[in-house]
């Protein structure tokens, strides 16, 4: 087979150009200026990727970029694109590693609610790509849990819309994306819209939970959180309730709660 | 393979998220929609429900930014599955790629880079198309770029290296107008000489779209940002280029600033007068 790029041909230039300090001198040397400098157009490039990118990374992080402010976002952008460039043509799927990023940069150090409203918005992006299902309705659902064998009940298992995340937070995160992220999710999820969010309304312990088309965020508190987790993981509903609440308070509401959520797509033995 | 366009020759416009429910609702009269392919590739929601909608009332064409067939490794086994799905499940008129590297090694540029114009590029070129229509089992058609830099070892001319990778790969041509143009101006080169170079029967589709200029140190740069009307010399061009290859499925391409859906449509009705003024076919070629 032909040797491809030919032997010399400086293509890894091109990637030092978009994310890097700049076009290797081999690429400069394999470019005819033509009126101009190699660089002078190497950087029609490097701009082509780092504008498309910071514009995919805004559209993913629309609360984050109001938080911050967009000169910041510029800054934060150039950086973690460097950081994480992407490994995919498929944009929706980049940039889901920004909340572990935001965590470990400095400047965005005075905001520590930061990360976790990275993992939200991220949350969200990625429950509006997830594959779609029909979720059962608390009557459906409930008749047919209802309908069980005595004693067989602990050993269902309960299918988990896949259109789903989690996300434990110590920040009132859900209250800080709904105000921050525009085009009325903040009417979508929060009942309370009173202009002050005090950050120890927190913690958070979220469902993402996209059950036909839009997307909610439901607060189901730590139990309801460690259920859903707990049956997502293939766990049978008895050993999942019970790992939910190992105090054993109060099984039959965390179970009603969990009928009424449109999480459940599924029941099986 | 055939490369007849299986597209009646009329105007088309790019499939925007935020013009899903006004077209859902309007179904405005257009001869297709185009989206990028990579745009499709999630699993599910709000996305796929548009598209599942406004397909059943028109042709669509998938143009894909992102399978570097220029590229040094051989077009990704999981992207083009994800590909041939979306064929398989909307069954479009079209599918294009670009000529272009799109990055290197497992990093994606989002960028849509120039490939060097000599032997050795054209055949693995040939070989990346060959194992996309093998993929798919249809063929494609591949667009000539928007460039801003040229390299000095290229030993090919650009018109050349589109239509003999063509020939040789059995795909089509998408001839994208405004890249004519950006190039042209980039490089100094004459744009109507370019598209005379192209034989007809290898055009399946044509994309206009606007550019904006900059000037860099006196030189004035095209940039293909698709982000204003499409310019009257690149009008012109359209009509230059219908006259040579006769009338083709046209789509105007509006990614930038997006204006309302009322804005493209009326760019997209510009380009089908243009189409219905075209001689019927037999006159032409006698002409």
């Amino acid at each position: 087979m032909t040797a491809f790029p030919p032997a010399g041909f400086p293509l890894a230039g091109f990637v030092a150009n978009a994310l890097g300090p700049g076009p290797t001198p081999e690429l400069i040397a394999a470019i005819t200026g033509n009126g101009l400098r190699p660089e002078q157009r190497l950087s029609i490039h490097r701009n082509a990727t780092r504008i498309g990118l910071s514009e995919a990374l805004a559209a993913h992080y629309p609360a984050i970029q109001r938080l911050v402010g967009e000169e910041f976002f510029a800054a934060l952008a150039g950086r973690f694109i460097e950081a994480h460039p992407p490994r995919t043509p498929v944009l929706a799927e980049w940039g889901g590693e920004l909340g572990d990023f935001l965590a470990d940069f400095p400047p965005a150090a005075g905001l520590p609610y930061l990360p976790d409203v990275a993992r939200l918005e991220w949350a969200i992006n990625e429950v509006l790509h997830e594959a779609d299902a029909t979720p059962l309705d608390t009557d459906t659902l409930g008749g047919t849990l209802g309908n069980l064998a005595p004693g067989v009940l602990p050993r269902v298992r309960l299918a988990v819309h896949p259109a789903h995340r989690t996300l434990a937070s110590p920040w009132p995160v859900a209250r800080i994306v709904a105000a921050n992220r525009g085009e009325g999710w903040a009417e979508r999820w929060i009942e309370d819209d009173s202009a002050t969010i005090s950050l120890d309304e927190g913690p958070d312990h979220l469902l993402i939970l996209r059950p036909e088309m839009d997307v909610a965020v439901l607060p189901v508190g730590a139990p309801g959180l460690a259920l859903i987790q707990a049956l997502a993981a293939g766990m049978p509903l008895g050993a999942a309730l019970a790992e939910a609440s190992p105090d054993n308070a109060d099984p039959a509401r965390l179970l009603g709660r969990l009928l009424g959520s449109r999480v459940i797509v599924g029941v099986s033995l | 393979m055939t490369t007849a366009p299986p597209l009646a020759p009329r105007a088309g416009i790019g499939l925007k998220s935020e013009h899903f429910a006004e077209i859902a609702a309007r179904r405005p009269d257009l001869g297709f929609f185009e989206i990028h392919t990579e745009n499709a590739m999630g699993k599910g929601g709000p996305y796929h429900a548009w598209l599942a909608e406004i397909r059943q009332d028109h042709p669509l064409s998938l143009h894909g930014v992102g399978m570097s067939l220029g590229g040094a490794e051989p077009p990704d086994p999981g992207h083009l599955a994800r590909t041939r799905a979306l064929v398989e499940r909307y069954q479009p008129a079209l599918v294009s790629e670009h000529v272009a590297l799109c990055g290197h090694g497992a990093t994606y540029l989002n960028d849509l880079l120039p490939l060097p114009y000599t032997e050795e590029s054209l055949r693995r070129l040939i070989a990346h198309i060959q194992r996309m229509q093998e993929a798919l089992g249809r063929p494609i058609l591949i667009e000539n770029p928007s460039t801003y830099l040229r390299f000095a070892e290229s030993t090919l001319d650009e018109p050349d290296f589109l239509v003999a990778a063509a020939e040789a790969a059995g795909c089509g041509l998408l001839i994208d107008v405004n890249n004519v143009a950006v190039s042209a101006t980039n490089h100094g080169f004459d744009a109507s000489a370019w598209l005379d170079r192209i034989p007809p029967h290898l055009v399946g589709e044509i994309h206009l779209a606007g550019h904006s200029r900059k000037v860099i140190d006196g030189t004035v740069i095209a940039i293909d940002d698709h982000g204003s009307p499409v310019a009257d010399p690149t009008w012109a061009l359209f009509q230059h280029a219908l006259d040579r290859f006769g009338p083709r499925p046209t789509l105007i391409e509006w990614d930038a600033n997006l204006p309302p859906l009322d804005t493209l449509l009326a760019e997209a009705a510009l380009a089908e007068r243009h189409l219905a003024a075209l001689a019927p076919d037999a006159e032409r070629i006698a002409s």
